[in-house]
């Protein structure tokens, strides 16, 4: 609710033609608006030239009711003869249009009331002018005419200032549009809906057509009575601000609501005023003044009655009766001073409703705004409107400390507010005033004669806490602050409180949701590199969730098992049909094995895919956890297909080059194997030779012939075993990793090298101990390191003619995990800065040799996860050996 | 024609001499069957050492032995004046060899595996030779 008013045609500017808001040059004529009745708007229409006096017109106010307003403006000049210039504004001419038609009026200077007096006015004031606003309507009731559509854009007011006296009004009732001769018997020609096309807030209960009743002039008593409501408190008796729309709830408002009385409103208003009011709006036109006479004597003897000071002047404004300020105490007491709300005098019941009702229609607008700072703006901007105040802080309590979020200042063109975020500070507002709200949670109400201030400061609840407050002072009209205001207040501050509480959840809100989306894009971005990531690095990485048995696929990893398109996950069974026969079951072991225990697989496997494309993958999947709860696989598929048909084609090439070294060593002893294999095809000749004669014998000599036979049995088998050695040797078989007897091997070597031996005169010296130890190995390979370092110790030695040339092999155990063996020469040896480059490929000290023996001998001792190891022996020759881990 | 021969040479001692005992306990087989006497020896020295040195009618030695070689042999021999036919036998003999031994008028050079019936002629033609007067 704003303060009183007075009326002033100064402070009430008509729009400059440059911000009309309808102007056109039909004419040569500018226009501004001056008011809207029904379909009819009203306007001040002047020339460009100053000389020209300006007019007053009445046309539709828009093209969606320019019928309707056609059949207006036609009844009002087709009245025109009824109408007088003394107490009405009259057509002096009429333009007709097709399907439009515009009125003009002389009369100009004045203004429609409803643009005069928004506010409440003062009761000086509206003494003044009500009996005005009766004697008009009086006149046209006078003519046998009833208005059916009074309302504040009907009165016309020019004020006319005379210098050193009170400035006369002078006032033109206008907008007959839906006017007519009142005829008792036919009662309502016009149907309800047309006349529903008027005000509805200021229609009478007989305009429902749902009442007893028809219209007649007491129904524009009805009307003046809500007119005077509305002057006298600035609100309507029904509703808030008349914005809504809806006639049925109008309707229903005038027929059934009985409104609050004036008085119990605004406590400015006598209650022989409001009395008066409330018989104008008697639901009953029977109880209703039934003449404008009765009318005018009441107003005058309120008139009378009113406070001597409420009639001096139109300057006098209507002090809150019960608001007594305090004497203006000392600065230390200004705590004191501030009296809470509830020291505030009870309000009835009816006036806490009826608030209510603005409150919640207030509410309503805050609700419905969502963004902060527009709901600041509105919070202050409604709060200022409503109390009239000049100044408004909101103010945030944030641990405590006051922080201001907006200043609100009420100037001539509107309310100003600026968003801010500054701690307050004492010249903001009165500390403490805040403080002592914010403690209590209640209002606080200071009220400084001497200072010429006056300010509330309402704390802003949310559950129970406060989170903040407003603050409201004006210190231009001491006491502008009525106690009414006070409920309304706390209660639009709390739902201030909840409204900016959403709003700052909202704009939380959209900040996640920008923070979300630029996040989703970087993870949009990541995904992409891991995508490329993966199609570089031939890597796909899965997920295998347990429960459902499916296993979702990258893209990658999509391609490297070359499924359908389209499909990005396998079931367990198309996994097991992807694993190549071979491995199926050793795969589906160890993941088996693995997820039975939630360990970590990793395979290495060949995958079939469905064009039947054999693709070699290294696979790996860690347990994963989702809450706590062991549920899936993630892992990665790496497509090594490449990687290894690279190291088999570097094995086959190891492969060929060990055999042919071995080939190679192995013709080092043909002479040697050639006399091994002939010793026993020597003895097998000369025991056939024999035995044959034997049984030519007479008497045949059976024992003879029988025991040649059995040495041929006997030395067949040892050529056979010698054949078969030699074959291992140099045949091309892939190594097959099997419990392997290191002295037997040796036994093989020697078998096949004991002639070369002989021949070379080398002794031999074995001392080949732990005869049931074995290491996992490739006989074959196992041998050839052997058949290899032997042939060198012979080779070594073949220039030694001084010493006794020894070939000594010998096997011991190193503790309980391996065996060594050590084959020593007494030959030549090995010059010191050659030991560390004798297993170095293509290094070699002989004239024929390759040097490729001992390089390939290493790597078989590696593979075989050992150390081939070369040193000089003592006094001379040199030494190899090598240990391998022992197999149970 | 064999069993005439057992009966009529019978009286010959063939001596053999040869590192591997297999080999030579199958010599020792073959010419027991053809009717002859023999006795082995593990080395040349052996041999040398033995009174049987001048009862051999006819000697098969390998050419490679592990201390005296089989032509060291035959040349010891025949500083001794000891002509006692020999037969050679080798798994793996070379030109030089081949020539040495044709120098020291053996009876004949045969490679491993010998055939039996061309060891058993040889032995024949020996000692049907040192039956003629």
């Amino acid at each position: 609710m704003n303060k009183p008013h007075v009326l002033a045609l100064e402070s009430t500017a008509i729009p400059p033609a440059d911000e009309a808001e309808l102007r056109f040059r039909i004419t040569d004529y500018s226009y501004a608006l001056i008011s809207e009745t029904g379909a009819v708007a009203y306007m001040r229409a002047w020339r460009s030239d100053a000389q020209s006096r300006p007019l007053t017109l009445a046309r539709a106010r828009s093209e969606a009711v320019a019928a309707q307003a056609a059949a207006q403006l036609k009844n009002e000049h087709a009245l025109r003869t009824h109408l007088d210039d003394a107490w009405a504004i009259k057509p002096a001419g009429s333009v007709l249009g097709a399907g439009t038609m515009v009125l003009l009026y002389d009369d100009a200077n004045i203004l429609a009331l409803e643009k005069l007096a928004p506010h409440a006015l003062t009761i000086a004031c509206f003494l003044k002018l009500a009996p005005q606003l009766v004697q008009v309507l009086a006149c046209l009731h006078s003519t046998g005419l009833v208005h059916r559509n009074v309302n504040p854009a009907c009165f016309f007011v020019g004020i006319d200032h005379t210098a050193g006296q009170e400035p006369n009004y002078r006032v033109k009732l206008g907008g007959f549009g839906l006017a007519v001769a009142v005829t008792p018997a036919s009662g309502n020609a016009d149907s309800v809906a047309a006349l529903l096309c008027g005000d509805l807030p200021y229609m009478s209960p007989e305009h429902s057509g749902r009442t007893q009743g028809a219209i007649d002039a007491r129904s524009d008593w009805y009307s003046l009575g809500v007119i005077f409501y509305r002057l006298l408190t600035g609100h309507l008796p029904f509703g808030v601000s008349g914005v809504d729309n809806d006639a049925a709830a109008w309707a229903h408002f005038h027929i059934a609501s009985a409104p609050l009385a004036p008085h119990l409103l605004s406590n400015s208003v006598p209650e022989a005023l409001s009395l008066l009011v409330m018989r104008l709006l008697e639901k009953n036109p029977a109880r209703r003044y039934q003449n404008a006479a009765q009318l005018l004597a009441d107003l005058e003897h309120c008139r009378h009655a009113a406070p001597a000071q409420a009639a001096g002047g139109d300057d006098a404004v209507m002090a809150p009766p019960d608001c007594t300020p305090m004497p203006a105490p000392p600065a230390l007491q200004l705590e004191r001073r501030y009296r809470d709300c509830a020291d505030a005098p009870a309000r009835s019941e009816t006036a806490s409703i009826r608030d209510l009702e603005s409150v919640i229609r207030a509410a309503r607008a805050l609700s419905e705004e969502l963004m902060l700072d527009e709901l600041i703006q509105t919070i202050l901007s409604l709060t200022l409107e409503y109390v009239g105040a000049e100044r408004g802080l909101l103010i945030r309590l944030d641990e405590q400390i006051p922080y201001l979020e907006a200043c609100a200042r009420t100037t001539i063109s509107g309310t100003t507010v600026d968003l801010l975020d500054v701690p307050a500070a004492e010249q903001d507002l009165p500390l403490a005033m805040l403080r002592q709200a914010s403690d209590r949670g209640r209002l606080v109400y200071a009220d400084v004669e001497s200072d010429g201030f006056s300010a509330i400061c309402v704390p802003m609840l949310k559950q129970g806490r406060v989170v903040g407050a407003l603050y409201l002072e004006n210190r231009v009209l001491p006491d502008a602050f009525t106690v009414e205001h006070t409920q309304i207040l706390q209660l639009l501050a709390s739902q201030a409180a909840i409204s900016l509480e959403n709003a700052r959840l909202y704009a939380a809100l959209l900040t996640e949701n920008k923070q979300r989306t630029l996040a989703e894009k970087a993870l949009r971005a990541s995904q992409s590199s891991l995508v490329l990531g993966e199609q570089f690095n031939h890597i796909g990485s899965m997920r295998y969730l347990l429960e459902e048995g499916l296993m979702f696929c990258s893209a990658e990893l999509c391609r490297i098992y070359g499924l359908a398109a389209g499909k990005d996950f396998v079931t367990y069974e198309e996994f097991s049909a992807l694993l190549h026969p071979d491995d199926r079951k050793s795969v589906l072991e160890t993941v088996e094995a693995a997820v039975a225990v939630g360990g970590t697989i990793r395979v290495e496997h060949r995958i079939c895919r469905h064009n039947g494309e054999i693709r070699y993958i290294s696979g790996i999947g860690k347990p994963f956890y989702v809450d706590g709860k062991f549920s899936e696989y993630v892992g990665t598929a790496t497509d090594i297909t490449s990687r290894r048909q690279a190291e088999d084609a570097l094995r086959v090439a190891q492969a060929d080059l060990a055999r042919v070294s071995r080939a190679t060593t192995v013709g080092q002893l043909t002479s040697s194997i050639a006399h091994e294999i002939n010793q026993p095809l020597m003895s097998i000749v000369s025991n056939a030779g024999a035995s044959l004669r034997w049984l030519d014998r007479d008497p045949i000599q059976l024992e003879h012939a029988r025991a040649g036979l059995r040495d041929i049995v006997t030395e067949g088998q040892r050529a056979g075993d010698m054949i078969q050695s030699l074959q291992r040797l140099t045949r091309n078989t892939e190594p097959v990793f099997e419990r392997v007897n290191l002295n037997a091997a040796i036994r093989h070597i020697l078998a096949i090298s004991r002639s070369e031996i002989e021949r070379r005169a080398v002794s031999l010296s074995l001392s080949l101990t732990q005869e049931n130890w074995y290491v996992m190995g490739d006989f074959v390979q196992i041998q050839q390191v052997l058949l290899n370092l032997v042939i060198n110790a012979i080779e070594a030695m073949a220039e030694i003619s001084t010493r006794p040339r020894v070939l000594s092999i010998s096997t011991a155990g190193i503790g309980d995990h391996s065996i060594a063996v050590v084959i020593e020469d007494t030959g030549e040896g090995i010059a010191a800065d050659a030991i560390a480059r004798v297993f170095e490929a293509f290094y070699t000290t002989k004239k024929n040799g390759m040097g490729m023996g001992l390089a390939i001998c290493r790597s078989i001792i590696e593979n075989h996860r050992g150390r081939l190891q070369a040193a000089a022996r003592q006094p001379y020759g040199s030494r190899f050996s090598f240990e391998l881990p022992l197999t149970p | 024609m064999f069993n005439r021969a057992q009966q009529r040479e019978s009286h010959h001692l063939i001596a053999i001499i040869d590192d591997e005992q297999s080999v030579r306990s199958a010599l020792v087989n073959l010419l027991h069957s053809a009717g002859y006497r023999t006795c082995s020896f593990a080395s040349a020295e052996a041999f040398l050492a033995s009174d049987r040195l001048h009862a051999a009618t006819c000697a098969i030695m390998d050419v490679r032995l592990k201390a005296m070689s089989g032509l060291e042999l035959k040349e010891h021999l025949a500083g001794l004046q000891i002509a006692l036919p020999a037969i050679f036998i080798s798994g793996h003999s070379s030109r030089a060899e081949q020539e040495r031994v044709a120098r020291l008028g053996a009876v004949a050079f045969l490679s491993k595996p010998i055939d039996a019936d061309t060891l058993l002629n040889h032995i024949r033609r020996v000692t049907l030779a040192g039956e003629q007067p």
